[in-house]
């Protein structure tokens, strides 16, 4: 028995030892890049499919930017100039696009970019076999494209849409090789070939894709610093998606760069000299809980807005996030075209409100365990949620929205799930609350996330509120119709107003790029300018002294 | 029952020094038998326990309650174990955490026996083909690792906590059954089950009066052993977010909460991952010795 006694110290102090080496296994890596001149790119989300025409999630369109390009593109200061498409012009009343296209670009497949391309890539997007949530969304307005001749493409809309250039100007929306378009989906999306300066030559999912450089690459956007290809060979893009690993591995010199910055690790970043950040805001709809208007309890507008007065977000920002995002009220991001910030502050925080609010609902009952019941009914929101699609800071903000809402007498079950589980739920309006965000550099967003029109899914449902208003489905038309400026501001206005009014989101922050880049290798790492994306094109080797 | 010798003991006797002449009690040995590990193990089970059956004598602040201002505070006397990422007392999250966690473990080692105490008695009892079929049975649920076992079950039945139960139940049935199996077929050519039959009793009668019990003796050992894994098979499915939802205090899901702040605040995951190797490791070290102790007295 006394064998026995050492068994179990000897056995505790193995756990013991095993405890300790995980927590102080150190960091430093060396400072050369690897030697066979590959560029590790660590990303944290899974990419569902390489070709972004398909679904559409913002870690498609991340590496999209380094193997497509676009019909046009999009300069800092939001104008849009010319990329495969040299030149354009669009009909009196906004309906014809005609675009003359490069004759001296090839796709990596061979295939010569001519104006079929056009054609067969806008059809690829708005066939409902694609499940195109984003750029079929984007694409709602598209008729038809006819072949004028090899160089001239004539793209027709059944409506006027000034948003138009803008989105064709994202990766989501960029040109891949039509002949590789014919093939089926399940193999487009492994292999995906555009005109871009990398193009990808391997992918093992949820672990890594590999891509090399296009020695003929020819068709550099005008953002880009350098003309013809690429400075590095190869990309490594790993798929990393525990935070605190992905950081490890930028510490320890095991991958170049990463997005999805943990805001946990940020002083520690900042503060290290190898290391370089690149922080961008992102125009569109901000991180947000959406509420589903369609079903008890959300379809009584008192009940939202208890709801977004009995969350508070700011609190979380500072603990869980450190400060490292900007704190969101209205519909639009603060970078957005025609964002008014009007809308910051109409659902701060006010616990009085809250309970008025749900009085005068009827929710006056309070259950043993503290929740508010109506007709026997608790006030129950239900909140699919796929941890593993989220920084970690997100899920410790939503859990103390749940905390501080249960206070008011909200019981918010969330439910978590794997991605299949929680977007077929999401497709079908079972949930009473949504985990969202919209990225897109245009006000226009309003109208896919909250007009009747994109209340049916097509891979997704960009509007998850279920919200339908004709005053504003025809506001947010209206503002795509016209040029003048004040005119759309003022429409723009009208329409934050009315989504702001029915208390359909809580805000929660700005979406933003956070890319770390071991600048004691490589330098010029920038962001694509229409959605901030990190664009690998002019990066460039550190030399070392 | 036997009395196992320790040095100690071998030395006072030797040294001649009169002892009181009546033997030494039953209750006596049993104390002096017992190693110094499983007394420290026992003890803290009885923390355990009592942690589950009345955490109010523990908690000194609300598991539950938020306070961001004060997140990521390390151990101190306000905080025995720290406050998380979102400003929650980690000591009371722990010991909120005891029962649903010891619950678990009781609540899927018992379906685990029932499905498995099925299945192995009804293969030890019955004649060639039911018996071969159900070992066959048996053997492919072997193929699987038992965690395994239990994500299909997940998988098939959706997450939450009763499922989990379930999963890990499912899970460690196989082993079960054989253990109880083999235990059936040695009770069967034991001579009192053939007392019984000449003596003319009913089949059914000797299956559940004479058969079963013997059987389940030593069943309280399997249990002690069979919770410590069940534990952590059931910590682990929170861990992977399968189990208990938020905000519950589950161990495995307070592991999973503090893995990513590891470098920051090393106490949100620590004390949990501390407790679910103490409920393993005190319910294995007071099973083994039961395990021994009821082996000796055979």
């Amino acid at each position: 028995m006394s064998t026995n006694h050492a068994r179990t110290t000897r056995i505790l102090a193995l756990l013991g030892a095993a405890g300790l080496a995980a927590t102080l296994s150190g960091c430093g890596g060396t400072a050369a890049a690897s030697e066979d001149g590959t560029f590790v790119f660590a990303t944290g989300k899974e990419i569902s499919c390489l070709d972004p025409h398909v679904n559409g999630d913002m870690p498609q369109a991340s590496i999209a930017a380094n193997y497509l390009d676009s019909l046009v593109s999009q300069d800092s200061e939001g104008g849009i100039q010319p990329w495969l498409a040299t030149d354009w012009s669009v009909s009196s009343d906004g309906l014809t696009y005609t675009f003359t296209m490069r004759d001296d670009v090839w796709f990596t497949d061979g295939t010569k970019l001519t104006a079929e391309a056009v054609r067969a890539n806008l059809d690829h997007m708005v066939d409902p076999d694609t499940q195109s949530g984003t750029a079929g969304g984007y694409l709602k307005p598209y008729v038809g494209t006819e072949i004028v001749d090899e160089t001239t493409a004539v793209v027709t809309l059944n409506r006027p849409y000034a948003a138009f250039l803008e989105v064709l100007a994202q990766p989501f929306l960029g040109i891949e090789s039509p002949e590789a378009l014919k093939r089926p989906q399940a193999e487009n999306c492994n292999s995906p070939v555009g005109t871009g300066p990398f193009k990808i030559v391997d992918y093992v999912p949820q672990t890594r894709v590999s891509l090399v450089r296009n020695e003929d690459y020819n068709s550099a956007p005008p953002y880009a610093k350098h003309q013809g290809p690429a400075h590095i060979e190869k990309i490594e893009w790993r798929i990393v998606p525990e935070d605190s690993t992905r950081y490890g591995l930028l510490r320890a010199g095991q991958v170049d760069a990463l997005d999805l910055m943990p805001s946990v690790h940020f002083g520690e970043a900042e503060a290290d000299q190898n290391v370089e950040l690149i922080l961008q805001d992102r125009p569109g709809n901000p991180t947000n809980l959406i509420l589903n208007s369609t079903r008890a309890p959300f379809d009584d507008l008192a009940v939202r807005k208890a709801f977004l007065h009995r969350a508070y977000v700011e609190a979380g920002i500072d603990s869980v996030y450190f400060g490292t995002v900007t704190r969101a009220g209205g519909p639009l991001s603060s970078t957005t075209g025609f964002y008014s910030p009007d809308f910051e502050n109409v659902y701060d925080p006010d616990p009085d409100e809250a309970a008025r609010l749900l009085d005068e609902a009827g929710w006056t009952e309070r259950d043993g365990e503290g929740y508010r019941v109506k007709d026997g009914q608790r006030l129950t929101v239900h909140f699919p949620y796929t941890p593993g699609s989220w920084p970690t800071a997100h899920q410790a903000l939503v859990t103390q929205i749940q905390a501080t809402a249960k206070k008011a007498g909200f019981e918010v079950l969330i439910e978590n799930g794997d991605y299949a589980t929680v977007s077929e739920l999401g497709n079908n309006f079972a949930y009473d609350l949504r985990a969202d965000y919209w990225n897109t550099n245009t006000a226009d967003v309003l109208r896919i996330v909250f007009s009747s029109e994109y209340t049916e899914s097509a891979g997704f449902v960009p509007n998850g509120s279920g919200f339908r208003n004709p005053q504003l489905d025809s506001i947010l038309n209206d503002a795509l119709a016209t040029d003048d400026p004040a005119e759309r501001e003022d429409l723009y206005y009208q329409a934050q107003q009315i989504i702001s009014d029915n208390a359909l989101q809580l805000p929660l922050y700005n979406q933003a790029s956070q890319v770390a880049l071991r600048s004691d290798r490589y330098g010029d790492l920038a962001l694509e300018p229409s959605l901030s994306l990190p664009y690998l094109y002019d990066v460039t080797v550190v030399d070392l002294p | 029952m036997s009395l196992i010798l320790d040095p100690t003991t071998a030395e006072e006797d030797r040294s001649g020094v009169p002892t009181p002449a009546k033997p030494q009690s039953r209750t006596f040995r049993f104390v002096r038998g017992t190693p110094i590990g499983v007394w420290i193990a026992a003890a803290l089970l009885a923390f355990l326990v009592l942690a589950a059956v009345a955490p109010s004598v523990f908690l000194r602040q609300d598991p539950f309650e938020i306070d961001p201002a004060n997140a990521f505070e390390s151990p101190s006397g306000v905080h025995l174990f720290g406050t998380d990422q979102n400003g929650r007392d980690v000591f009371s999250r722990v010991v909120a955490g005891t029962g649903q966690s010891l619950l678990l473990g009781l609540a899927a080692t018992a379906i685990g026996l029932l499905l498995g105490g099925a299945l192995g008695i009804t293969a030890g009892v019955s004649g060639k083909w039911l018996d071969s079929a159900i070992c066959r049975f048996v053997e492919i649920l072997f193929a699987f690792p038992g965690l395994l076992l239990a994500l299909i079950v997940i998988a098939v039945s959706g997450t939450g906590v009763v499922t989990a139960a379930i999963a890990v139940g499912v899970g460690s049935a196989p082993g079960y059954a054989r253990m109880l199996r083999t235990q059936t077929l040695q009770v069967i050519a034991a001579p009192y089950v053939e007392t019984a039959l000449s003596l003319g009793r009913s089949k059914s009668h000797i299956l559940w009066h004479t058969i079963v019990p013997n059987v389940a003796r030593p069943l309280f050992v399997l249990v002690t052993l069979g919770i410590g894994q069940a534990i952590v098979w059931a910590s682990s499915l929170s861990f992977l977010g399968l189990g208990a939802q938020p905000p519950a205090a589950e161990w495995g899901a307070m592991l999973a909460d503090g893995r990513n702040y590891l470098q920051v605040a090393w106490w949100i995951a620590a004390f949990p991952g501390i407790f679910i190797t103490l409920a393993a490791l005190t319910t294995t070290v007071v099973g083994h010795h039961l395990q021994r102790r009821l082996e000796a007295e055979v």
